[in-house]
């Protein structure tokens, strides 16, 4: 189990016109592992993300957790399957209270009982009460709790990443996207987050996230995948990539200029 | 929060009261009359607050459904001598089908481009009631539409048909805040928010859209078949592109993201034009001017400005009691 990989993304290929976004992508994430994607702006890690989680269609190739293949186009499906993500620019439903929003994360695993909606019945009252609970788990689980009934644009930036947080954990996913978590955040709720990721991969969570900061890169992550261009350049542990050339090349431009 | 509950809960009882004894004080007909058309109109209103203000999916072309409504059930009891309480559910029926249909280019369609396909849709009503002659007398519209009959007793007064449409409406209401409150409200509301973001958190945000198209359909038709049947007469010109302009307004300056709102939009609006009926000619002109004041100072809508004042009132309660030492125990 722990060798035949968990998340396998083989062959991604995506065009945008006449852009290649992603060409040929493949790596497999471990279970319980943490898994970067780094590289410059534009490299397609982005891309990658909306292609897991279905927003886009791959041109080519496939992504399968647990051995099941992803369908693709319908980013609703893929939740019940057990993916969730983060948006690199906050999505959260701005308006709504900060325990609304996490609420929606629970959508796939309470039913919506109309009729019982409806007369008032104890069914709705129960699985109401019920996704409560989980999501006031998943906002004490990023210490938000106490911000359970604040409106979401009151909320710090920060705040709101943990917010973010809180909603896809309540997903219960086997794999969580992270994309920038660290983005915007100063350095103590930096700490504060790399706390959090550390605690998920202890409760087996698969993480995978894009970021920028390297310093968290490197200090969290078991795995990297660089990418450059839409291609996968390096991959390795953080030792291998920080000293690998090619990895130097693509973030300092130095190298190779002949390459085609 | 119990306390909270139940004291709310007085607090409806309270007003129920009050509205079924309303006809007694007021026995002014016309004003009764005014009474009834609003309540007619809060039932569209409320569909369209829960379509609009909820799922943010803008829809001018409620008076499609309404004329849907209408004239179904109109059409029902004056052809085949259907019972009025067989026509109002037959209309709301097929108002849902035509809901789901609407719904479906919404899925691709948002902003602007849903809005003129609404637009489209209400005009196209329009245009087939106006030119189907056999069925829909066009131009000249039905006349005598029955009244309902319940039992051996014929509702036909202002005061039969106030306590026939507020039970109608009170239903109604009823329906729409427990679906607000619960799950579904919540979806909707995301949805508004950001589509996105609810389709990656597993919410199939289409199958949600079409529901609040068929929901917001089957509430104009329901009042569509109340209308027929308390009117008495029906044609085309009620059912225009200034009335869906109309009920947006109301829904918009009384509050499209409550169920109070849809009830204070229509029943201020419906007073409004009609004690400026001398005005009638400028009517959406004054219908703008208000809409723009409501959307840059007040834009929760009239019953915004009542969540402000509970809120002050709660703060307030708060307050007295950590003050005094009485704070949550």
């Amino acid at each position: 189990m722990a060798t035949s990989g968990f998340l396998v993304i083989e062959g991604i290929s995506k065009r945008f016109g006449g852009l290649q976004a992603l060409d040929d992508i493949s790596f497999t994430v471990e279970r319980n592992s943490i898994h970067g994607i780094i590289g410059p702006n534009g490299a397609g890690k982005t891309t990658l993300f909306n292609v897991i989680t279905g927003m886009f269609k791959p041109d080519a190739g496939s992504i399968s957790i647990d051995g099941v293949r992803l369908p693709s186009g319908q980013p609703h499906k893929l939740v019940p399957l057990g993916i969730a993500r983060t948006f690199q620019n906050i999505r959260l439903f701005k308006s709504m209270s900060v325990l609304d929003n996490v609420l929606i994360g629970q959508h796939v695993h309470t039913p919506t009982p109309v009729l019982s909606i409806i007369l008032g019945g104890r069914n709705a009252e129960h699985w109401e009460a019920t996704a409560r609970s989980e999501a006031m788990a998943a906002l004490a689980f990023v210490g938000m709790e106490a911000k359970a009934a604040e409106t979401v644009k009151n909320l710090s930036y920060g705040q709101q990443r943990l917010v973010e947080f809180a909603r896809a954990l309540a997903a219960k996913p086997k794999v969580i996207l992270l994309d920038e978590p660290a983005a915007g955040m100063n350095p103590t709720e930096k700490s504060n987050l790399l706390r959090i990721i550390l605690r998920l991969k202890e409760q087996k969570y698969t993480i995978v996230l894009i970021e920028h900061d390297m310093k968290l890169v490197m200090n969290i992550c078991d795995q990297i995948v660089v990418l450059d261009h839409g291609r996968k350049i390096v991959e390795g542990n953080p030792d291998f990539v920080r000293s690998h050339p090619e990895v130097i090349s693509a973030y300092l431009g130095k190298g190779d200029r002949n390459r085609a | 929060m119990r306390q909270l509950l139940d004291s709310r809960n007085k607090i409806a009882l309270f007003i129920i009261a009050g509205l079924i004894l309303l006809p007694l004080a007021v026995t002014n007909q016309y004003y009764l009359h005014m009474i009834n058309l609003a309540g007619i109109y809060t039932l569209i209103i409320i569909g369209l607050n829960l379509l609009t203000g909820y799922t943010g999916q803008v829809s001018m072309g409620q008076a499609g459904y309404f004329a849907i409504g209408t004239y179904t059930a109109a059409l029902l009891m004056l052809n085949i001598k259907l019972s009025f309480w067989l026509a109002l559910p037959a209309a709301v029926l097929l108002c849902a089908v035509f809901g789901a249909i609407i719904g479906v280019p919404a899925m691709k369609l948002s902003g602007p481009y849903l809005v003129l396909a609404t637009v489209g849709f209400g005009e196209i009503i329009r245009l087939v009631i106006l030119n189907w002659q056999p069925v829909t007398k066009g131009a000249a519209g039905l006349t005598g539409i029955p009244l309902p009959q319940l039992g051996t007793f014929r509702i036909m007064s202002e005061q039969d048909f106030y306590y026939l449409i507020f039970a109608c409406l009170l239903l109604g209401t009823y329906v729409a805040h427990q679906l607000a409150r619960s799950k579904i409200g919540r979806t909707f509301s995301a949805i508004r928010e950001d589509e996105l973001a609810a389709e990656a958190m597993g919410v199939p945000v289409n199958h949600y859209k079409i529901w609040a198209f068929i929901i917001s359909a089957m509430y104009a038709g329901a009042a569509g078949a109340l209308y027929g049947t308390f009117a008495g007469v029906a044609s085309p010109d009620n059912f225009t592109f200034d009335d869906s302009v109309g009920f947006l307004c109301m829904s918009v300056i009384g509050g499209s993201r409550t169920i109070e709102g849809a009830i204070i939009g229509a029943f201020v609006l419906t007073f409004l034009s009609e004690a400026l009926r001398a005005f009638q000619a400028y009517r959406l002109i004054i219908y703008g001017v208000i809409l723009i004041f409501t959307v840059i100072y007040m834009p929760q809508g009239l019953a915004g400005i009542i969540g402000v004042w509970k809120n002050r009132r709660n703060r307030n309660d708060k307050k007295i009691a950590s003050e005094s030492g009485l704070g949550e125990s």
